[in-house]
C-alpha cells in the first residue's frame, strides 16, 4: 500500500494544481505547483477557505462547484472558455502573465468525511495556441472563400459562356467540357478524344503540333477547322491556350460554330466575286484565280492557258436593240460558253463584252487550245433570236499558253493575240507567240523596237520623184519611211504605225522623218543634184494635227533648217481629211499661213466631196491610182479623171496622178492637162543615195515622153 | 406495478427539474453577463430504440457528451443536440468569434461546463428533494460506438428531457437523455412515490 507521505510527494510533483478541502471548505492539502503559482506555501493556507486566501480575483463559480462536491457529491467542471480567470494565479517565479485555467471539482468520501479535490490545470499555452490557430484558420478560411468564389465565377463563365470550352490534357483526352460544347458536338464529350471531334485532327498523332503548324504562329487563335458531329460536318473556329498547372500540362480549347458566318461570307464572296448579270466569276475573282493558277503552275509544273474572248460587234446590239436585249444577249453568250468549258476551267466575264477562260492541265498543246477555240466559236455562231431580232454572235479569241509567270503580262499577251484576231477579220482565234506579237506588238514594245531601229539605223527614208507632165522636170519628192527589219525585211509604216496612233511617239517619229528629209533636201540642193524649187512631200496623219504639237514641231524644224516652208507639202488622205474635226481644220489653215502646202492623197478612193475640199486650203490633188488605171480602160474612166482635173484647176489646185506605170497613161494625162505624175513608169521610191543617178536620167525624160 | 413511471411521476419530476434548471440558468446568466433562460417543456419515458432514432434525426456528431451518476438512482446522462445547434449554443455563450470554425477545444470545454451544470442542477435537485445518495462524475466525451454497446442492454430505460436555451442572442433546443437500468428506475419510482405520498 502507498503510504500518506509517498502519496503527498506524488501530488506535490504533479504538473497541475491540487487543493483538497474538507466539509467546511478549508484547505487540508495544497501542492507545490500551487505554491509556485500563488506564492503561498501549504503552511500559509492551511485551514483557510478560498475567499480567505484570495479576497479578490476569485470566480464565484469555483465556490459553487466546491460546494456541490462537498454537499451534493457532484463533480463539477469549469472551462477556460467561459471564465477569463478562475483563480488569481500568475507565474510568480517568472513574473509571467496571469494564467488561464481549467478547474474540476471532485467529491471524495473518506469514511464519514467528505472532501473536495480541486484540480487546477494551466491551459494558458493551449488557450493562446488555440486562438492563434483560430486566427490562422480564419485567414485560411477567408482565402479559401476567395478561391471558392473565384472558382465559382470561373465555373459560371465556363457554364454560361456562349462558346464551347474544353479542358484537354496533353494526350488529347477531354477532361472537362461545358454544356455548350456538348450541344455543339451533339454528344456528351467528357472523356472522349479531341481528335475525334475534328476532321483535320483524326489521323494526327501530334494534334497540338498540327494546330500550331496550321496557325503558323506560336499561338493557336481562330483557326478554322471542320467539326464532326452525328448530324454531319460543320465549320468551326478553334483557339487553344496552354493552362499549365503544377500537376499537368492541360489546354483550354475554345470552339465556335461558324456555319452562319461562313454562309454569310460565302454570299458576300459570291456577290463580290461574281458578275450579277451572268453569274460567272467577275474580274476580281478571275484575277485571283489566274494568280493562283500561275502559282500552282510554278510549284507543280502544271500548265496554264488563258483565253481572252471579245464579242464581235456587240456595241450595235446595244445601240440598235436596247440594253435589255443586250443583257439577254450576254446571258445567252455566257450560257453557251458554260456549255463548252470543262467543270475545272474558270470562266469569267471581265468586261462589258469580254470573257476569259483559265485552263489548267498537266500539259497544254497549242493544237488543243486551237480545237477548244474552234469549239467555242462554233458554239457561239449559232443564231440567237431575241424579241424578234435575229443575231449571229461571233467573237475574237486571243490565247496565251504559259507565256508568263505574271498574271498581268499573261492577260496582256492574250489581249494582244485577241486584237490580232480582230484585225485579221474577227470571228477567229489567235494564239499568242513572241514572234506574232512583235509583228504587231504592243505600244510599249513597238516604241522600244523603234528606238532600237533608229539606233541600229534600221530606219531609212525613200524618195519617190514627182515629175511635171509637161516637161518631165522634177517637181517634188514624196518621202516614205521604211524599216529594214533584221528578221522581217523591209516594212512600210502601215505594218507598224497603227500601234503608235494617238501616241506622242508618233510625233517623235514624224520629227525624225522631217529632220532627216530636210537635211537630205538641203544636201541635194547644195550638191546641185536638185533645184531649190523642188518640194518635199510628207505623209502625216491628220489626227495629230488636231493638237498644237505637230504644228509647233513643223514650224520649229523648218525654221531651224532654213528651208523655205513653201517647199513643204503635207499629204493627207481623203479619208483622213473627211474625219478631220473642226480643230484639225483650223490647224490646216494654220499650215497655210505658215506657207506649207496641203496635198490630198489617194483622191477618188473614198467618198470625197469636192465641195468639202473647196472649204480647205488644199494646193495639190493627187488622183488615186485606181482612177488612173480606169482612165486608160474606159471612156467613162477618162471622163472622170478629166472632170477631176478640170474642177481642181477651177478651184486653183494643181493635180498629180498616182500610179503611172506606162507611157500610155502619161500620154492620156498630158492630154487631160494633168500637172504632175508619179509611179513606176518614172521611178519607184529610191534610197537617198540613188537620187543622183536618177537625176541624170531625168534629162532623157523628153525621150521617154 | 411499482416500477412503472406514471404521468404523475413525470409531472412531479418536470417541476423538480425546472427548479434545478432555474438555478443553473441564473448561474449561466452570471457567467455570460446577460439574461439566460432555461426551461423544460417536456419530460418523457422512451425506449432505447426511440432514443437512437432521435439521435439519428438530430444528426449528432460522432462524439457525445456524457456524464455518469452513481448511486441509488444512478445512470448515464447524454446531451443530444445536433451539430448546428451545439455550435449555435457555443456562439450564444462565448460570442460571435466562436463556434464558426467547428468544434475545437475551447468549444468542447464550454459545452462540457454547461452540460455539467445542467445535469448537476437536474439530478442534484432530484437527489436532494427525493433524498437519495448519489455521486456525479465529470462529464466526458463518449464515442457513438460506446453508446451502441450501452444501448444494446435491453433492460435500460430512457428518461428524455427536452430543454430550451434562450438568450437575447438566440434560442437553441436540445435534449438530455438519462439512461437508467431497470433497478435504478424502480428505485426512482419508489422515491417519487414516497415524495408524492408525503406532499400530495
Amino acid at each position: 500500500m502507498i503510504n500518506v507521505s509517498l502519496l503527498s510527494d506524488m501530488l506535490a510533483h504533479l504538473d497541475s494544481g491540487v487543493v483538497v478541502m474538507d466539509e467546511d471548505q478549508r484547505v487540508v492539502f495544497w501542492n507545490r505547483w500551487l505554491e509556485r503559482f500563488t506564492g503561498y506555501t501549504a503552511e500559509d493556507v492551511r485551514n483557510k477557505t478560498l475567499p480567505e486566501i484570495w479576497t479578490e480575483g476569485l470566480d464565484p463559480s469555483v465556490l459553487e462547484i466546491v460546494d456541490e462536491a462537498v454537499n451534493s457529491g457532484l463533480s463539477g467542471t469549469l472551462s477556460q472558455s467561459l471564465h477569463p480567470q478562475l483563480l488569481p494565479l500568475e507565474s510568480v517565479e517568472y513574473g509571467g502573465p496571469k494564467l488561464r485555467q481549467k478547474l474540476t471539482a471532485i467529491p471524495i468520501t473518506a469514511g464519514v468525511h467528505r472532501y473536495c479535490q480541486l484540480n487546477v490545470h494551466d491551459v494558458t499555452d493551449s488557450w493562446h495556441r488555440d486562438l492563434m490557430l483560430r486566427e490562422q484558420s480564419k485567414e485560411l478560411r477567408t482565402q479559401h472563400e476567395e478561391l471558392r468564389s473565384a472558382e465559382e465565377r470561373l465555373r459560371s463563365i465556363f457554364d454560361l459562356s456562349p462558346d464551347s470550352i474544353l479542358l484537354v490534357n496533353g494526350d488529347g483526352s477531354i477532361e472537362q467540357a461545358n454544356s455548350m460544347a456538348d450541344n455543339l458536338f451533339e454528344a456528351h464529350i467528357h472523356g472522349s478524344d479531341l481528335r475525334s471531334l475534328f476532321k483535320e485532327l483524326v489521323d494526327q498523332e501530334d494534334w497540338l503540333g498540327y494546330l500550331y503548324n496550321a496557325s503558323g504562329s506560336d499561338e493557336v487563335r481562330n483557326l478554322e477547322l471542320t467539326g464532326v458531329r452525328p448530324a454531319g460536318e460543320f465549320p468551326v473556329e478553334l483557339s487553344a491556350v496552354s493552362v499549365n498547372s503544377h500537376a499537368s500540362d492541360n489546354f483550354c480549347v475554345f470552339c465556335r460554330d461558324i456555319s452562319e458566318r461562313k454562309s454569310i461570307e460565302q454570299k458576300l464572296t459570291l456577290l463580290a466575286e461574281h458578275d450579277h448579270l451572268t453569274g460567272l466569276a467577275n474580274r476580281l475573282l478571275f484575277s485571283e484565280a489566274l494568280k493562283h493558277a500561275l502559282k500552282r503552275k510554278d510549284r507543280h509544273d502544271e500548265q496554264v492557258a488563258l483565253l481572252y474572248i471579245d464579242l464581235d460587234n456587240f456595241k450595235p446590239v446595244n445601240d440598235n436593240h436596247g440594253h435589255d436585249i443586250g443583257d439577254a444577249y450576254l446571258k445567252v453568250i455566257s450560257e453557251r460558253l458554260v456549255d463548252v468549258v470543262r467543270d475545272e476551267d474558270i470562266l469569267a466575264r471581265i468586261g462589258g463584252d469580254e470573257f476569259a477562260i483559265i485552263v489548267e492541265n498537266e500539259q497544254i498543246l497549242p493544237e488543243d487550245m486551237a480545237a477548244f477555240a474552234k469549239r467555242i466559236l462554233k458554239g457561239l455562231n449559232q443564231d440567237v433570236e431575241l424579241a424578234g431580232a435575229k443575231l449571229t454572235p461571233s467573237a475574237s479569241i486571243g490565247i496565251a499558253i504559259n507565256s508568263s509567270h505574271e498574271p498581268e503580262e499573261m492577260i496582256q499577251h492574250a489581249d494582244t493575240a485577241m486584237y490580232q484576231a480582230k484585225n485579221r477579220g474577227k470571228n477567229r482565234y489567235q494564239i499568242y507567240s513572241r514572234e506574232s506579237a512583235s509583228e504587231w506588238g504592243d505600244t510599249a514594245s513597238m516604241q522600244f523596237q523603234l528606238d532600237e531601229a533608229i539606233r541600229q539605223q534600221q530606219l531609212s527614208l525613200l524618195y519617190q520623184p514627182i515629175l511635171m507632165v509637161g516637161d518631165g522636170s522634177l517637181a517634188a519628192l514624196e518621202v516614205f519611211l521604211r524599216w529594214d527589219h533584221p528578221k522581217k525585211g523591209m516594212l512600210s509604216p502601215p505594218a507598224f504605225l497603227p500601234m503608235l496612233i494617238n501616241n506622242n511617239y508618233q510625233l517623235l517619229l514624224d520629227e525624225w522623218v522631217l529632220n532627216r528629209a530636210l537635211y537630205q533636201w538641203q544636201s541635194w540642193v547644195e550638191s546641185g543634184d536638185i533645184s531649190d524649187n523642188v518640194c518635199l512631200s510628207l505623209n502625216m496623219p491628220v489626227l495629230s494635227l488636231a493638237g498644237n504639237s505637230l504644228l509647233n514641231m513643223l514650224e520649229g524644224c523648218i525654221s531651224q533648217s532654213g528651208v523655205d516652208p513653201q517647199r513643204i507639202i503635207i499629204e493627207l488622205t481623203e479619208q483622213q481629211l473627211l474625219k478631220t474635226e473642226d480643230g484639225g481644220k483650223r490647224a490646216l489653215h494654220q499650215l497655210e499661213r505658215l506657207g506649207i502646202k496641203l496635198a490630198i492623197d489617194d483622191f477618188g478612193s473614198g467618198a470625197s466631196s469636192l465641195a468639202v475640199l473647196s472649204q480647205l486650203p488644199v494646193s495639190v490633188l493627187k488622183v488615186d491610182r485606181t482612177l488612173v488605171t480606169e482612165m486608160i480602160l474606159s471612156d467613162k474612166g477618162k471622163a472622170v479623171v478629166a472632170s477631176i482635173i478640170q474642177i481642181a484647176h477651177n478651184l486653183g489646185m494643181s493635180v498629180v496622178a498616182e500610179g503611172v506605170e506606162n507611157r500610155q497613161m502619161l500620154i492620156e494625162l498630158e492630154e487631160l492637162d494633168c500637172d504632175g505624175f508619179q509611179g513606176y513608169f518614172c521611178s519607184k521610191p529610191l534610197p537617198g543615195d540613188k537620187l543622183s543617178e536618177f537625176m541624170t536620167l531625168v534629162g532623157s525624160y523628153s525621150d521617154m515622153h | 406495478m411499482q416500477g412503472k413511471l406514471t404521468p404523475t411521476h413525470l409531472d412531479a419530476m418536470t417541476e423538480l427539474f425546472n427548479i434545478g434548471i432555474g438555478r443553473a440558468a441564473s448561474r449561466m446568466s452570471g457567467v455570460i453577463e446577460s439574461p439566460f433562460d432555461l426551461s423544460i417543456p417536456r419530460l418523457e419515458l422512451q425506449s432505447v430504440f426511440e432514443l437512437r432514432r432521435r439521435m439519428l434525426v438530430a444528426q449528432t456528431s460522432g462524439e457525445i457528451l456524457s456524464q455518469q451518476f452513481l448511486g441509488d438512482c444512478g445512470g448515464d446522462a447524454y446531451l443530444i443536440i445536433n451539430r448546428t445547434s451545439s455550435l449555435e449554443l457555443i456562439r450564444i455563450l462565448l460570442g460571435d468569434g466562436f463556434g464558426t470554425l467547428g468544434m475545437g477545444d475551447i468549444e468542447r470545454e464550454a459545452l462540457k461546463e454547461i452540460t455539467n451544470q445542467l445535469l448537476n442542477a437536474c439530478l442534484g435537485t432530484l437527489a436532494e428533494v427525493l433524498e437519495f445518495e448519489q455521486q456525479g462524475c465529470l462529464p466526458r466525451l463518449v464515442h457513438s460506438k460506446e453508446l451502441e454497446e450501452r444501448f444494446r442492454q435491453s433492460n435500460v430505460q430512457v428518461l428524455l428531457v427536452s430543454m430550451v436555451f434562450a438568450t437575447d442572442r438566440g434560442r437553441v433546443e436540445g435534449q438530455v437523455a438519462y439512461v437508467m437500468s431497470a433497478v435504478s428506475m424502480e428505485r426512482l419510482v419508489g422515491k417519487l412515490n414516497q415524495f408524492l405520498r408525503k406532499y400530495a
